[in-house]
């Protein structure tokens, strides 16, 4: 577990389009890879597209314009907390009031940055989350797409052999995105980045 | 996740019954339709797509459908029915000029009514029952504007009954008295086509009428009718006849209860009605006299014509608000003052009311009656405007369903007025008018557009009044992919003006001898005394504009220059002869011989002429101290120069030049002490102020006779200025002349000559020794090879005194040379770089063997235009340290002698001027890579930059540093305590590591800075005055560390989770935490876990160097395997930056 390629303990940067279409590997609990890695955590960064609060979890969609990444916020704190340790049953956990909070602040629309757990449920990717936080500032998604097309120029600038083929469909995937949204400052911005820099390594026809 | 309902199968089955009392619980944007079988014309509001987000496109050829992505479709059959009634008088003004009212039967259980909006109306409905078949329905947004607005779509009535009345005219059942008590005999009517209806406005009545109903406003709206004036049409009621000629113009005033009828009238625009019941009365329209109206009564009815649907025609003649314009609204702007039709039209409203608030929303299909289109043709675009009046209504003929939002506020009037077209220059040309200017050699060139800054090298100082053709080119548009730059959303949505211009570095640069029709300059010489002294300056700086003024706000704004004093004045003698040729030349030879005092000071006369253009007057040079007083120029003094008033020709100053200033004071007597106008040591100078440039010659000679040595007036600068100017070639842009020009172009010259006699051969050899001392009074201007080889800066007598001091010690100097590099300075985030106004910069300046850099701060308005690399600059007054380093200064003047071009075509001439730390450079910045969690930097022992976030925190230390006598309100504001260290295990998205901090770091890790509420119970427990538990983090823990001077909180928690279960809390104290204590803390841990990504400044960290904390650390598997770092510095993430900084970089992998 603890290789150097090992990320388990890592919230891993991803976009949804990534995370959605992680391996994953039939253990107990279930782990999920990527290019050989072991990744078990997430962070994205999305819009809230979907909101569904019941008693004991909050499940929503983040969408980050590359796909939605379906979420749970669990809620039951008090419940676990009246089953394992009678002896602190009176007070209200911390970690209870937290969740409680990141729940009210999680309205449709707003941005967020959420962290947590990959996990299966009904053989399908989700986050369970860990915390959330409100972006406030409008750049905020810009600049993780911008990290993500960053990062796959670095990779394969850097390593291209060692991992085969570049994952060039995801800017594309974006680019798609950008253009149907109609947001085409940002879909410009990717064109232009693809058309200067990578445009023959990535196979993408300017 | 949400799963709809479950759709009816079955086209068989019934539509289910919608009352409007279901309809205004509907809390978003919903359509809904009676038939789901949709006909192409009703696709788009009918078809219902799935209400998600869309995913990626599908690969099929055939283009999406089109999305009703703001209203939620009702998936099943809906049939609305309602009855339609005129607004209710208490509904908004906006509402009772357009909408009418659906409503339930009164009688139904929760009987409710809503705001509705008909497309194709018919009078017939009104007061019937209606099926609505397809319809929007838009919630209201705010609370306080009732339940929302229905738009119908297609509707039908609910049983077809015979409408009221028969034959040519129908009654429309609006709430009028009965037809039966109808007297036309004693009152009036009208028939007519309605060719105008205004808005419902409200007016006050006359106050002398009290029956008419006390100090309330009359509240109604007045329709403009054409009648038909044949003897038919005088007695009712009409009847059908082709012969109807609509031709008498006549106004009809809706006055009370018949104000509701506006929306009625409004789409009888183009039809003909009767109105019976009216009453004439006299209108006084202020003083302009009083008119005839027909204004409506309790009895007033109104008909209309089914039969006869002739549409009178609209003078759509420009020059007349006559015009039809129908067109999709594609933009609205200005809080809906300005709507955008077909991308083409700009319609103006000056009155909101004038449009049906609701569905005037982009993507609508309206229609403009009664209109006025003016077309503008500008150089550079061409634009349709249309603009508003009284008459003008505005109907919807389509609704949008691409926006569901109202731009309009409902009550802000008057605002068009106040905006200015804001738009893009383009390869055309733009007219402006110059405006003020402030800097040296530019100007502000101002056109309806906005502004801007133009560069006029060979400006000649006394035109004031002329126009300037400007090129600009278009770049980086694309970029911002604008379709069209010069459109109505480019102009008003996607950026401001300034915007624009800083990004496109439009920068515009013209010649003077470029221009035509530009007169010779003339010199606004009017002497009107000639008993006048003038004074002789030396001008030996000029202080750079001060940042405390605004361009805009330039009135009382005051300009700054020191000069010398010469000791000598000038004064005409009676030898001079009044000039034909100098028109505005009025000399009166009022001069008084028999003064005493003038006399005795004339034995000091040095003859000399003061000629401008071809005239030549006779003067003399007399000092200003009593003659025969020795010792002349140990007097020489200083005097600061105000500017007054922002319209002064500042930019005509040049340091090291001659000025000649008429004596302000009155007094034509001249004293033995002078005029004492200069002994203040400060004198202001306006508009009025007669000031000139003047060239000092000796004999003829701009260069004084030698008297000791060669030197020359101006001495280096001319030197200078001469090199400069031999180098000079095509691709540079001379902002100062040389001196040799200066001279030529001076408002005077001034010729001292030489007598033969030999006693005036002495004065004539002594002025020149003054003039040349003159020169030391100026800093020498230095090349940068000529300052490398002497910067010795003279040791401060005192240094030892003045050694502890923090005041930066050294001489001032004047450098020159050429901009090679300009950037931004020093490491200091300052995060309100809008509003602060002062840049700190460096500067290298070069010649071409040698290169020095100049720090500083430039503040915003002194920043030169044309400052950037290739520029030629004269640095008057830098600061030389005795470390040689050399400063700008607040009073460094930066005199710009010349721009490149070749490096204005690089669009580098300006830099951002952006202090920004993280193009430092020396800090090694390691991406946040996915799989990349390259370990070598962890090895290197320099700093690193990293984002990360708080997993967990492993242990902290919080001690207390109030002593226990100081009350914590002495430092208010802040936290009372202090992080002894914390060790924080922190996710950069590749690994974990450990970052160990104190003090600050710590604080903005912990979020101790913030505000953060914790559980009622903590917060009410720790508050600092018990009530207030909006209060900072750490601000809580202040009453808990002062109970225990020292709190050590261990995590024995696997990170990376979260819980705090595993928590060891001990107190120096050996108290035992109570249990809130122990739940604050938890509080503090988790708040900093929960929180978003930071910049952090880390070196590593030798694992045993924490062992010199004597800390029981937690010994944790993970932990221990992880790198240790210490945390230099912290700082919150900024999105736009870090996205720029990331684009270079992916510029630079290439």
């Amino acid at each position: 577990m603890d290789s150097p390629h090992s990320l388990h303990l890592v919230h891993v940067k991803l976009l949804a389009a990534d995370l959605l279409t992680l391996t994953s590997r039939h253990t107990s609990p279930p782990s999920f890879a990527r290019c050989g890695r072991t990744v078990t955590r997430a962070e994205i960064v999305g819009v809230v597209v979907s909101r569904d609060r019941r008693e004991k979890f909050l499940r929503f969609l983040v969408d980050d314009g590359t796909g939605c990444v379906p979420c749970v916020l669990w809620l039951n704190h008090q419940y676990l907390n009246a089953n394992n340790s009678s002896s602190r049953g009176s007070d209200s956990d911390p970690t209870a009031e937290m969740a409680l909070r990141m729940s009210e602040v999680m309205s449709l629309g707003t941005v967020l940055r959420v962290r947590g757990r990959i996990v299966l449920y009904r053989g399908a990717i989700q986050i369970a989350v860990r915390d959330v936080v409100l972006e406030k500032d409008p750049n905020v998604e810009d600049l993780v797409l911008l990290v993500n097309v960053h990062v796959i120029m670095v990779r394969i600038e850097l390593n291209m052999r060692e991992y085969g083929q570049p994952h060039y469909h995801l800017v594309r995937i974006a680019i798609e995105k950008e253009k149907q949204s109609n947001q085409r400052y940002r879909c410009s911005m990717l064109i232009w980045l693809m058309r200067t820099e990578k445009a023959d390594i990535l196979g993408v026809q300017p | 996740m949400n799963p709809p309902p479950p759709p009816e199968h079955g086209a068989a089955a019934a539509p289910r019954r919608l009352t409007v009392g279901d309809l205004v619980r509907i809390r978003r944007p919903t359509t809904g339709a009676a038939s789901l079988i949709s006909s192409p014309s009703l696709s788009t509001s009918t078809a219902p797509p799935p209400r998600k987000k869309p995913k990626f496109p599908p690969a099929a050829p055939n283009p999406p459908p089109r999305s009703t992505a703001p209203f939620a479709p009702i998936p099943h059959r809906v049939l609305l029915s309602g009855t339609l009634s005129l607004p209710a008088a208490s509904s908004p003004v906006a509402c009772r000029s357009h909408c009418l009212s659906l409503s339930d039967s009164p009688f139904a259980a929760d009987a409710a009514s809503v705001c509705c909006y008909l497309l194709d109306f018919d009078p017939a409905a009104v007061g019937r029952e209606i099926h609505v078949l397809a319809w929007n329905y838009l919630p209201s947004v705010h609370r306080d504007d009732g339940v929302g607005v229905l738009e119908v779509i297609r509707w039908c009535l609910a049983e077809a009954t015979p409408a009221l009345g028969s034959g040519f005219m129908r009654t429309i059942p609006l709430d009028c008295a009965d037809a039966d008590e109808l007297d036309s005999g004693t009152y009036g009517h009208v028939f007519g086509v309605v060719r105008s209806v205004s808005v419902v406005f409200s007016m006050p009545r006359a106050s002398h009428k009290s029956d008419v109903g006390g100090g309330d406003p009359s509240v109604g709206f007045i329709a403009e009718i054409m009648c038909c004036a044949c003897r038919k049409c005088r007695g009712t009621p009409p009847e059908a006849d082709e012969q109807h000629k609509f031709e008498v113009e006549k106004f009809v005033y809706f006055v009370d209860s018949a104000s509701r009828w506006r929306p009625v009238l409004a789409r009888m625009v183009g039809r003909p009605v009767s109105v019976s019941g009216l009453k004439k009365r006299m209108v006084s329209v202020g003083t302009k006299g009083s008119y005839t109206m027909l204004v409506s009564t309790r009895k007033t009815m109104l008909r209309w014509c089914p039969s006869y649907p002739a549409v009178v025609e609209l003078d759509g003649s420009s020059g007349n608000c006559g015009g039809v314009y129908a067109g999709v609204v594609t933009g609205i702007y200005m809080q809906g003052l300005l709507i955008e039709l077909d991308e083409t039209v700009w319609l103006l409203l000056d009155d909101q009311h004038l449009a049906p608030s609701h569905s005037l929303r982009v993507g609508a299909v309206i229609s403009v009656k009664n209109g006025r289109a003016i077309r503008l043709k500008f150089a550079w675009t061409r634009i349709v405007l249309l603009g508003t009046c009284i008459k003008t209504s505005i109907t919807i003929n389509s609704f949008s369903l691409v926006d569901s939002k109202c731009y309009i506020k409902a009550e802000n009037r008057g605002l068009l007025g106040k905006f200015k077209f804001t738009k893009l220059f383009s390869e055309k040309e733009i007219l402006g008018s110059k405006n003020s200017s402030s800097l040296p050699g530019t100007l502000q060139l101002v056109d309806a557009t906005g502004c801007i800054d133009v560069v006029i090298p060979d400006l000649p100082p006394n035109i004031n009044n002329y126009k300037v053709v400007l090129q600009g080119h278009m770049a980086y548009l694309d970029h911002y992919d604008v379709t069209d730059p010069l459109s109505c959303k480019a102009a008003f949505q996607h950026f401001s003006f300034r915007k624009r211009l800083n990004h496109l570095k439009i920068y515009v640069i013209i010649n003077w001898s470029e221009l035509n029709r530009i007169g010779p300059s003339s010199i606004p010489l009017q002497i009107n005394t000639c008993g006048k002294l003038f004074h002789l300056l030396k001008l030996t700086h000029i202080y750079p504009e001060n940042n405390t003024f605004q361009h805009k706000n330039l009135l009382g704004h005051s300009l700054y220059a020191e000069a010398v004093i010469l000791p000598y004045d000038f004064k005409f003698t009676e030898r001079g002869e009044c000039s034909e040729h100098a028109e505005s030349f009025r000399m009166s030879c009022t001069y008084s011989l028999g003064n005493s005092k003038v006399s005795m000071a004339k034995s000091c006369d040095i003859p000399c002429t003061l000629s401008f253009g071809t005239t030549k007057l006779y003067g003399s040079l007399v000092s200003i101290y009593y003659c025969g007083s020795v010792g002349e120029r140990d007097h020489i003094s200083r005097i600061l120069l105000e500017f007054k008033d922002g319209m002064f020709n500042y930019q005509s100053l040049r340091i090291g030049g001659y000025f000649l200033l008429e004596c302000p004071t009155e007094s034509l007597n001249y004293s033995m002490k002078g005029c004492g106008c200069l002994q203040g040591g400060k004198i202001s100078l306006g508009s009025q102020s007669r000031f000139w440039t003047l060239a000092i010659t000796f004999n003829g000679n701009t260069n004084i006779k030698p008297a000791n040595g060669d030197e020359s007036i101006g001495v280096s600068s001319v030197k200078m200025d001469e090199s400069f100017s031999r180098k000079a070639v095509h691709s540079e842009i001379k902002l100062v002349r040389t001196w040799n020009d200066f001279h030529q172009y001076c408002d005077f010259q001034l010729n001292i000559y030489c007598e033969a006699k030999r006693e005036k051969m002495e004065k004539y050899n002594y002025i020149c020794h003054v003039f040349n001392e003159l020169c030391s009074y100026s800093n020498e201007v230095q090349s940068v090879s000529s300052f490398i080889k002497t910067r010795v800066p003279k040791r401060p007598s005192r240094s030892s005194n003045l050694q502890n001091d923090k005041l930066v010690q050294g001489d001032l100097i004047s450098l020159q040379g050429k901009v090679d590099n300009i950037h931004p300075y020093g490491c200091k985030k300052e995060k309100n770089m809008v509003g602060n106004k002062k840049y700190n910069i460096c500067i290298h300046v070069t010649d071409e063997t040698h290169m020095v850099r100049l720090c500083g701060y430039v503040s915003k308005h002194g920043y030169p235009v044309g400052l950037g690399p290739g520029a030629s600059v004269t640095f008057h007054r830098a600061l030389l340290t005795h470390k040689h380093e050399l400063f700008l200064t607040p009073q460094t003047y930066i005199e710009m002698s010349s721009i490149s071009l070749a490096a204005l075509n690089e669009e580098c001439v300006v830099t951002p001027l952006i202090s920004d730390c993280l193009k430092d450079g020396s800090l090694t910045r390691v991406p946040s890579c996915l799989l990349f969690s390259s370990q070598k930097h962890f090895a290197e022992s320099r700093a690193i930059q990293f984002q990360c976030r708080v997993v967990t925190i492993h242990v902290l230390v919080l001690e207390n540093i109030l002593k226990d006598s100081q009350p914590s309100e002495t430092r208010r504001g802040t936290i009372n305590i202090k992080v002894l260290l914390a060790g924080f295990i922190v996710d950069d998205g590749s690994s974990l590591c450990c970052c160990w901090a104190d003090d600050a770091r710590a604080e903005l890790l912990l979020r101790l800075q913030e505000v953060a509420i914790p559980h009622a119970s903590v917060a009410s427990k720790f508050s600092k005055d018990g009530v207030n538990i909006k209060q900072t983090v750490g601000s809580f823990l202040e009453s808990m560390l002062k109970k225990h001077k020292r709190i050590i909180a261990r995590n024995c928690g696997i990170p990376p989770g979260i819980s705090c279960h595993d928590l060891e809390l001990s107190s120096a104290l050996n108290k035992v935490l109570s249990c809130l204590e122990e739940k604050l803390m938890k509080f503090i841990i988790l708040n900093a876990c929960w929180k978003g990504t930071l910049n952090v400044i880390a070196s590593a960290l030798n694992a045993n160097t924490l062992n010199g904390f004597n800390l029981d650390l937690p010994d944790l598997h993970p932990v221990r395997n992880m790198p240790n770092f210490w945390v230099n510095q912290a700082f919150q993430v900024d999105p736009l930056d870090e996205a720029r900084r990331m684009l270079g970089m992916s510029r630079r992998l290439n």
